[in-house]
């Protein structure tokens, strides 16, 4: 099961809400070390660079401290922090103009070049390249689904959107992945 | 079964995920073992599982990473709604237009704009109320330097939020 570095309490949590909020600055650090990969790990499925992803997490960070005294206390301290990061990574992207295109229907291609690959390659390269077809939210869907940390109700509350949307493109994700591999399996039980 | 239906698609899904209770599961298992395409069907989903939950994993930042957002927080982002770059465009445009205004304006071009307004509440039928007859004398001069005052004024709250509190903040911050 995948946690965040060390375990920390929501009371525990809350507390250092507090004494931050009191002007203890440096117990921020603590916060920051227990959920950065998780923070990082988010903006880096977003926007697929290492660089701009850490830069994107820390800026995150500094713009959850400065709203720290807005922050709700019914709602996990991490899903608020995780919807921050989910926002600034797209903005970012948007940014970059590598904008949400919908390639829900593209066709992966088995061109000759690929058959000289698919040999060489197994079905796990395949699957992630198949990924990389999947509209832009099916992916980010899944893989934040996929994250366990997360549960539905938490993606679809990072990502602002309603939890039976996010059922369903969990759903036609996976659907999609499943059909490209068939495509794959077909494609090399006639090559043999 | 020929083919996989939408029904049968969840419950495959959801038989990968374990969400299923016993008796559901056994039913699932049960037809699974009747049908091909089913057992065709669960084994790319089985696959397309393994492999997400293999890529699961977390990705871990730079060791310096806690350091560097401790260091940023002593400076307050700044959420101006232009860039640094297309604030500088309009501060261009603004300061290229004031500088035209002043060209004009200093060679008298607005001097001859000059028109009274006269304002008669005699001409509103439906005012029942006796108001003066309000004059005033519109000067081309004044409402130019008025106009050059504001985009001066909008001109140097540019300068300060796209350009120069951005970049003292990044000085501050190195």
């Amino acid at each position: 099961m995948l946690r965040p570095s060390d375990v920390i309490t929501r009371q525990e949590e809350f507390e250092l809400i507090d004494q931050i909020l009191a002007g203890d600055t440096n117990r921020y650090a603590r916060l920051v070390d227990h959920y950065k990969s998780f923070a990082f790990t988010i903006a880096m499925k977003v926007l697929e660079n290492r660089a701009e992803a850490e830069e994107v997490a820390q800026d995150s960070f500094i713009k959850a401290y400065h709203y720290l005294k807005t922050f709700n206390r019914e709602a996990k301290f991490s899903t608020w922090l995780y919807r921050i990061v989910f926002n600034t990574a797209i903005s970012q992207k948007r940014k970059n103009k590598h904008a949400f295109v919908s390639i829900e229907n593209k066709i992966i291609e088995y061109s000759e070049r690929a058959d000289i690959d698919l040999e060489k390659e197994d079905k796990q390269v395949f699957i992630a390249r198949a990924m990389e077809q999947l509209n832009e939210a099916d992916r980010l869907s899944i893989q934040l689904y996929y994250l366990k940390e997360f549960s539905l109700e938490e993606v679809a509350d990072m990502m602002g959107q309603n939890l039976n949307t996010i059922k369903v493109r969990v759903h036609r994700a996976r659907q999609r992945l499943a059909d490209e591999l068939n495509k794959l399996l077909k494609h090399e039980a006639l090559t043999l | 079964m020929e083919k996989v239906t939408t029904a049968w698609e969840e419950l495959l899904q959801r038989y990968v995920d374990n969400d299923l209770d016993t008796t559901e599961q056994r039913k699932v298992a049960l037809e699974i073992e009747k049908s091909v395409v089913l057992q065709n069907r669960l084994v790319e989903l089985k696959a397309i599982h393994d492999f997400l939950v293999g890529n699961a994993k977390l990705e871990m930042p730079a060791k310096n990473f806690t350091e560097k957002v401790m260091q940023g927080l002593s400076v307050r982002p700044s959420y101006f709604f232009l860039s640094p770059r297309n604030g500088l465009l309009l501060l261009i445009g603004i300061i290229s237009m004031c500088s035209l205004g002043f060209i004009l304006l200093s060679a008298g071009a607005f001097d001859a704009f000059n028109m009274p307004l006269t304002l008669d509440p005699q001409a509103l039928k439906s005012v029942k109320i006796n108001l003066p007859t309000l004059n005033v004398s519109l000067n081309g001069k004044w409402m130019m330097r008025t106009f050059l005052f504001l985009n001066c004024a909008v001109a140097f709250v540019l300068l300060d939020r796209t350009i120069l509190r951005p970049y003292f903040q990044r000085r501050a911050s190195m």
